[in-house]
């Protein structure tokens, strides 16, 4: 398979033309800006000069996407892990090969680089490659502490090169088709929001030789990740920010522990936290890694109605009204049936709604969870196409890293409310 | 299996017997349409619900004759 060879431009404006169509969808979301039909043709016959620093699961994941894009050329590898740089080098036998990333930091070929490296590594790794010159796309959460992450935030600032971060749920048509409907009032008054994520696997990769456990399982370590609130929740609390229109929780509570996957980990294996903003709304993550019945939830619940992000559907609160004779024939047979020996009972389980909803979004995959790489059709590859356009047109897209910023910042303090089991102020 | 006759009349009577049922079954919807408030043109887009309530209105009287028929034949 060639590069480029899979995927025209055309199909590219086809999906992201629907994202963009609307003024009202770039005022609200304005990193929207950086993939419009205007920025394609602007780039046209173009191509972004990347380097991949991290060739894993997730960086092999964008560059499966990448081989597909026009608009990007891969002309460096980078990973210190030979396994998963031959795996890589494979799609692309022209594209030079590091070990050390300073060194593909270092190359004057390489426009911009896609980090996907354990989060610890993230924030360092950024700075240096802004401060080399280059356009950085890097995976969520941005930083492993607060302090990489306002380092990162500011270098970024202050220099004039892109970066946008993996949160790709900012680029999947259902949440904009979704966070439009918030905006334009379909929910009513915002009053909650509810995250969960269920799994039933002990998130682990396979290790080859045991010396090679931490640097693979980075995952479940302290000293590269925060685990669930970093790796899942980061995804998640994004919508919060999204939903309330930018205004962001003043405090968290929290509580995890490892009750299950007792294998060594140090990162939990069930968390729950809860996030308050200053007008009382409260937003909620709510994860466990043994049991995946409930799979994962993203919920905005508002006065009138509810919407389901994952599942791009809106409920109402109020069934739409029924016709007087439905009415009547209602009441004869409730009074038919409460006559009968067997009704009468004063209490009764509150069951969910049974509204089956409007079902906003065509196509939707979930994740199922087994899986904790990426799903097709989240958004990934409409993202990372839009960091193509942004390397080409040296264009910053609008408020993604703001947005990214407080994903990751609600994700450290969440992570540190439920490790020292305290009301934290963000 | 011997032929039956419908007699004229009999057709006529059944067809006054459905109409009345029919216009109870209109008369159910209007009253419904003002007891809970409910918009005018409901008398004709429930027209499937009124037609359902005249017909079981209809097998009602077919029922109570029967039943008149076989008391007044004992």
């Amino acid at each position: 398979m060639t590069q480029n060879q899979q995927m025209s431009r055309k199909d590219f404006f086809h999906r992201l033309g629907n994202l963009t169509a609307g003024a009202a969808a770039l005022s609200l979301f304005p990193w929207l800006e950086g993939c419009t039909a205007e920025r394609e043709r602007e780039t046209r016959g173009e191509q972004a000069r990347l380097g991949v620093i991290g060739t894993g699961s997730r960086g092999m994941f964008h560059l499966a996407h990448l081989i597909q894009d026009p608009s990007a050329r891969i002309v460096a590898l980078c990973d210190d892990y030979a396994p998963h740089l031959d795996e890589a080098a494979a799609l692309f036998p022209d594209a030079r090969r590091y070990s050390d990333y300073r060194r593909l930091l270092e190359d004057r070929e390489v426009d911009g680089v896609v980090i996907c490296t354990p989060l610890s590594l993230h924030a360092s790794m950024t700075v240096e490659a802004i401060r080399a010159g280059k356009h950085v796309f890097c995976e969520k959460a941005m930083a492993h502490t607060q302090e990489g992450l306002e380092q990162m935030y500011r270098c970024w600032k202050e220099s004039d090169r892109v970066l946008m971060i993996g949160q790709q749920r900012h680029y999947d048509p259902k949440y904009i088709k979704a966070m439009e409907l918030v905006h334009g009032g379909a929910v009513g008054q915002v009053v909650g929001i509810r995250n969960y994520w269920y799994r039933n696997n002990d998130w682990r990769r396979p290790v080859p030789s045991p010396e090679l456990e931490r640097r693979i399982n980075w995952r479940l370590y302290h000293e590269y990740s925060c685990g669930l609130m970093t790796e899942l929740a980061c995804h998640q609390l994004a919508n919060g920010s999204w939903a309330m229109g930018g205004l962001q929780p003043e405090g968290v509570c929290g509580t995890g522990s490892i009750q299950y996957w007792k294998d060594g980990r140090e990162v939990f294996d069930n968390v729950s936290v809860v996030y308050q903003y200053p007008n009382g709304v409260h937003m909620t993550f709510d994860s466990i890694i043994s049991n995946k019945h409930f799979g994962m939830g993203e919920q905005i619940l508002g006065t009138e109605g509810t919407i389901d992000l994952v599942r791009g559907i809106l409920y109402y609160e109020k069934s739409p009204a029924k016709s007087g004779i439905r009415q009547l024939l209602e009441q004869i047979e409730q009074g038919v049936l409460s006559n009968a020996a067997f009704a009468g009972t004063s209490w009764a389980t509150e069951d969910a709604s049974t509204d089956a909803g409007i079902r906003f979004a065509d196509n939707v995959t979930v994740n199922d969870g087994a899986s904790s790489v990426g799903a097709a059709g989240d958004g990934s590859r409409e993202l990372i196409h839009a960091f193509c356009l942004a390397v080409i047109s040296g264009k910053q897209p609008g408020q993604i890293v703001d947005e990214a910023y407080w994903a990751t910042l609600l994700a450290l303090r969440g992570d540190q409310a439920s490790r020292e089991r305290k009301y934290l102020t963000i | 299996m011997k032929d039956t006759l419908i007699t004229a009349r009999r057709k006529r009577q059944e067809i006054l017997c459905f109409g009345i049922c029919f216009a109870a079954a209109v008369l159910i919807n209007l009253g419904a349409i003002l007891y809970f408030g409910t918009p005018w043109y409901e008398l004709f887009t429930q027209i499937g619900y009124t037609l359902v309530i005249a017909v079981v209105l209809y097998f009602v009287t077919v029922l109570v004759r029967l039943v008149i028929h076989w008391f007044r034949k004992a």
